[in-house]
């Protein structure tokens, strides 16, 4: 695999430095006209108390200092966001894969599948929220129990609490993203297409193994997908926001995510320098892991064209 | 080795294979394929059936207990009465006006700038990637009024410029994806293109962009998508009623009289709304493994 | 350090303060959609709801051009879901409108003075306080100001399930009905084998747990707003009151047992709803398998119960003021009232129309609308401050384990206290 260890800027010639502006120059200039001046704008109220009606006041640190202090929510908030990324990511990643690999063979009826699992990925709105609280709904303890428990129930398994409990909180705010995972699709079945069939017939006469087929041809030639498909997922998962909405706990502070509290905040509390600070905080984070990643997919990331 | 006689030898290993081990793995495995996604297909497809039973449902069926599947009469008028509130159609038209551009916008824009970031070096490039994946990691709720607040100096309250012209600049997550896409194609035909006298902008035109069409199908179902169910950018962006979008109809009739919502007609709305989208992306699945033919550039 | 707070204040101040403090700027280009020729002033007038609310704005526009045909009154219907932030965002940039609807959220809005003083158009037309239910004005009243009017009230009331009662040989409730009365037929009417509860509206929600603790003498917070009452004896007995509902007499259902939309009221499955008015229309159109009927909650040390309301108020902003005024004096004035009270549910603020046949008798004798007007007239008005939002929080965090989990009283509101004081603390402060 190509590992380049160090670029050597100064082969680069002039025309191609120059070529490298002007094709992404669209993107400059809408950051500089519509993007530089609310990004910025919030840094700057994050430094400052703006209940949005009345001009904001300059108090320093002070909004990072209370956000420190906040066991209830924030810290706690912090480790539920933690948490969705944690487990969240890997899962949705790997189904999403599994999934489209199902999805990829061309065979007859593949058509029908790809929209029903798609599916769920835009089925939005109050709709879901109706939805989920039907199918998840434990039973008030006389057997009027929910879809899924209730599904559950015919192998003989007792359905946990989910929302009702301390424990499956979490994983149900999880399970509800999970359900959307078919759209992701959209990203795995173009890059699974990209391997060459050719590769595989290859890989066949060397006797491989299908595994041994996947993890050999197939896996390095998608990492770039699954770099992509990584990154965003932990972008997503920190700003995890609907989910916890459409199927908080019992106690909110069971799945309260960052940004349900960042929400709360600037628009049920009028802090919006509060809520700023907290998006900054978010923003670190996900900065920091996504550099991270950046830095260590140039080990497991295999461009074709490097 | 040369690629025919990979070939070669490829189908000589498959008719081996065909006669030593017997047909019966491999009717199994399709079956076993198509059970496991009937099965899942079933899961998924249980609350939808759940959603339309009840957008036919009066509103006593829908959250009665047990459950009721088959409404006891059926509310055919639940959709009647949606088209009858508000002006449905002149507000899909709204939404369309607006989601067209948007497509046009994205998909010209994000082409050309992950061109220019997976095919051309510089020393600023790694730092200008990073900053644009940064645009992506302050959530809206906190940009929204300052942003608001900019768009009233330039005096695009209540237009439809708010909503439309930042898309021709390029969305960060497009711009990411092409990248990751480009930098997967070799490098080699970029230069054979070059050979026969292609500018870079040809390159861009006759052999990236084409390749290029899976993902770019992607990134229209996706702008389709974002633009259609877009709810707080009209909200905030538009006064007058006649130009109103669709989402902003839908969320009208989450409530109902004095706060009691009529469920039977927003599902039903809810329903209408998904069908745009569910024929855009069957029409675009199609592409999706129209994956890039390499044939003979491949790397031995 | 300086420099780059200097750069911080310049960039967020360019894109903040400058439209925030040109709100006359601003309110010349919205207002004046009017322009197309005719000489009629343009009031923009926005509101939340669906399509019943629209209906009913637009029936009360009607009249209003009859009497007015110099106003031209612009009607912006947002969706409810959005409407907070819509009105948020406008009111940031200096509203874009003359007259605005709005609830919990008026008194952060009156508190930043962004709102017009009715009281001097009140005085000039002969608009009095006293015909409309006190409850109401006290609402939309800041520093012995009214800076709106109510359009619409409501409160906490009970619906019963008659055949349950029936069914149980209990006689139904009646205005002097006390909680002990109330215990003791949610205890009869409970039926585990038929999934039947005596109660429904045991919760976390502010007007849930208000209407027990302010009836048993209890409180959130003292009348003047700045110490926390929800540790006094007379409203940990509400609370423990509550708890008891769910855990000692099984009578009423954990509230996170019924999912959001799962309805087991209507379901014929709940003896006795403690809930907000709205059911009633809910119930005329879906309840076909049971008799039903409306009465006031019980009595404790007192009767009362929480209010709901929603008012229009003119920002401050606006350039059309007196036309502003004139439609917000249409639209809860007897005119507009009277449509309100035809459609039989929420209770028309002016006190005139609420007491008389066109409201009572909307429904003929089948719901008792008059159990609704006893409740509004005694009704009291939540402890809105500028913390409302932070408070109905922390309220959240720290009561929820007494429903849900059978928690200990006094320890949860001995950790709830200090939090809740810090925000009445800051609030007094903010002032």
């Amino acid at each position: 695999m190509v590992a380049k260890t160090k670029q050597n800027f100064s082969s680069i010639s002039k025309h191609e430095k120059r070529n490298f502006w002007i094709y992404i120059s669209p993107w400059i200039i809408g950051f500089l006209a519509f993007t530089a001046i609310p990004f910025f704008s919030s840094l700057g109220l994050s430094f400052m108390q703006w209940d949005i009606i009345t001009p904001p006041k300059w108090v320093g640190f002070d909004n990072y200092k209370e956000l420190m202090d906040d066991k209830i929510y924030f810290w706690n908030a912090l480790r539920n966001t933690i948490f969705y990324a944690l487990v969240g990511v890997p899962l949705s990643v790997t189904l999403g894969l599994l999934l489209s690999i199902l999805l990829s063979k061309e065979i007859k009826g593949i058509n029908v599948f790809r929209i029903i699992f798609y599916l769920p990925a835009v089925f939005g709105g109050v709709a879901v929220l109706m939805l989920w609280s039907y199918l998840l709904y434990p039973g008030t303890g006389n057997g009027d129990a929910g879809l899924i428990n209730a599904v559950l129930g015919w192998f003989g398994i007792e359905g946990p609490g989910w929302s009702q409990s301390e424990f499956w909180a979490k994983p149900a705010v999880i399970l509800v993203g999970l359900w959307g995972v078919g759209g992701s699709m959209m990203i795995w079945l173009p890059a699974l297409a990209g391997v060459p069939k050719e590769l595989h017939e290859a890989a066949e006469i060397d006797g491989a193994s299908r595994w041994r087929k996947f993890w050999s041809v197939t896996f390095p030639l998608i990492t770039p997908a699954i770099f992509f498909q990584v990154t965003m997922g932990i972008i997503g998962s920190f700003q995890i926001f609907m989910e916890p909405k459409i199927m908080p706990g019992n106690q909110k502070a069971w799945t309260d995510s960052l940004m349900v509290n960042l929400f709360d905040n600037a628009f049920t509390f009028y802090k919006m320098g509060y809520a700023s600070a907290i998006a900054w905080v978010l923003f670190i984070m996900i900065m920091v892991l996504t550099v991270i990643n950046l830095v260590v997919s140039k080990r497991w990331v295999y461009y074709e064209s490097n | 080795m040369s690629q025919t006689n990979t070939e070669a030898i490829s189908q000589v290993q498959i008719n081996q294979k065909a006669s030593t081990r017997s047909k019966l793995p491999k009717i199994i495995l399709r079956s076993l394929r198509y059970l496991v996604l009937t099965l899942i297909a079933a899961a998924l497809l249980l609350p939808l059936v759940w959603t339309i039973s009840a957008s036919l449902k009066p509103s006593s069926d829908i959250f009665s207990v047990p459950i009721k599947w088959i409404p006891s009469e059926f509310k055919w008028d639940n959709y009647s009465r949606v088209l009858s509130i508000f002006p449905m159609f002149q507000y899909s038209a709204n939404t369309l006006i607006i989601t067209i551009s948007a497509i046009i916008g994205q998909v010209l824009s994000s082409v050309c700038v992950a061109y220019g970031f997976a095919r051309f070096r510089h020393p600023l490039a790694n730092v200008i990637f990073l900053l644009v994946l940064a645009t992506m990691m302050i959530p809206g709720q906190v940009t929204m009024i300052p942003q608001f607040l900019m768009y009233k100096e330039f005096g695009w309250v209540d237009t439809y410029l708010p909503l439309i012209v930042p898309n021709f600049f390029a969305a960060a997550i497009n711009i990411f994806l092409l990248r990751q896409f480009i930098m997967g194609i070799p490098k080699e035909l970029d230069e054979s293109a070059k050979m026969d006298g292609c500018s870079s902008f040809g390159i861009l035109t006759r052999i990236i962009a084409p390749m290029c069409k899976p993902i770019i199908i992607t990134i229209m179902i996706w702008t389709f998508n974002a633009n259609w169910n877009d709810f707080m950018g009209p909200l905030i962006y538009l006064n007058d009623p006649e130009k109103f979008t669709l989402q902003l109809g839908i969320y009208s009739l989450n409530a109902g009289q004095q706060g009691i919502t009529d469920y039977g007609m927003m599902f039903a709305a809810t329903l209408l709304a998904l069908i745009p989208t569910l024929l855009l992306f069957a029409v675009g699945q199609k592409y999706f493994m129209s994956g890039i033919k390499l044939g003979g550039a491949l790397k031995g | 350090m300086k420099s780059l707070k200097k750069i911080l204040t310049a960039v967020t101040l360019s894109a903040t303060l400058l439209a925030a403090g040109c709100s006359s700027d601003s309110a010349k280009t919205s207002g004046s959609s009017g322009s197309d020729g005719d000489k009629k002033e343009t009031v923009s007038f926005t509101y939340w709801g669906g399509d019943f609310d629209k209906k009913r704005m637009e029936a009360i526009r009607t009249e209003f051009n009859k009497e007015n045909p110099d106003i031209n009154v612009k009607l912006i219907q947002i969706p409810s879901d959005g409407y907070d932030q819509k009105l948020l965002t406008s009111m940031a940039g200096g509203s874009s409108y003359d007259v605005v609807q709005l609830a919990e959220a008026f008194n952060t809005y009156a508190g930043k003075g962004t709102l017009e003083d009715l009281t001097p158009y009140m005085e000039k037309d002969g608009v009095s306080k006293d015909d409309y239910f006190s409850a109401g004005m006290e609402a939309y009243s800041y520093d012995g100001k009214v800076m709106a009017m109510p359009m619409r009230l409501g409160a906490m009331i009970m619906l019963y399930n008659k055949d349950l009662f029936d069914k149980n040989g209990i006689p139904y409730p009646t205005d002097q009905w006390t909680w002990e009365d109330f215990h003791n037929a949610a205890l009869k009417i409970t039926n585990k084998q038929d999934g039947v509860f005596g109660v429904q509206g045991v919760g976390t929600w502010w007007a849930n747990y208000m209407a027990y603790v302010e009836s048993f003498g209890g409180s959130l917070m003292t009348k003047d707003h700045t110490k926390f009452n929800l540790d006094s004896p007379e409203s940990i007995k509400g609370l423990k009151f509550m708890q008891d509902l769910i855990y000692k007499d099984k009578a009423a259902p954990l509230a996170s047992d019924i999912p959001k939309g799962v309805d087991l009221w209507t379901s014929g499955k709940i003896g006795m709803l403690v809930d907000g008015p709205w059911h009633i229309l809910s119930a005329i159109a879906n309840i076909k398998d049971f008799n039903w009927e409306v009465a006031p909650i019980p009595t404790g040390e007192k009767f009362t119960t929480p209010l709901f309301s929603n008012a229009f108020a003119i920002p401050k902003g606006s350039e059309h003021k007196d036309a502003a005024w004139k439609v917000v004096k249409f639209w809860t004035g007897e005119v507009g009232q009277t449509i309100l009270a035809k459609e039989g549910g929420e209770v028309p603020p002016l006190k005139s129309v609420a007491n008389s046949d066109v409201y009572l008798k909307v429904h003929g004798d089948a719901v008792n609308l008059q159990a609704l007007v006893t409740s509004v007239d005694g009704a009291f008005v939540p402890p809105i401050t500028s913390k409302w939002g932070e408070i109905n929080k922390l309220a959240d965090t720290y009561l929820a384990p007494i429903f849900s989990e059978n928690a200990d009283v006094e320890k949860q509101l001995k950790d709830m206290k200090p939090q809740v004081e810090k925000m009445l603390t800051e609030a007094q402060e903010a002032k």
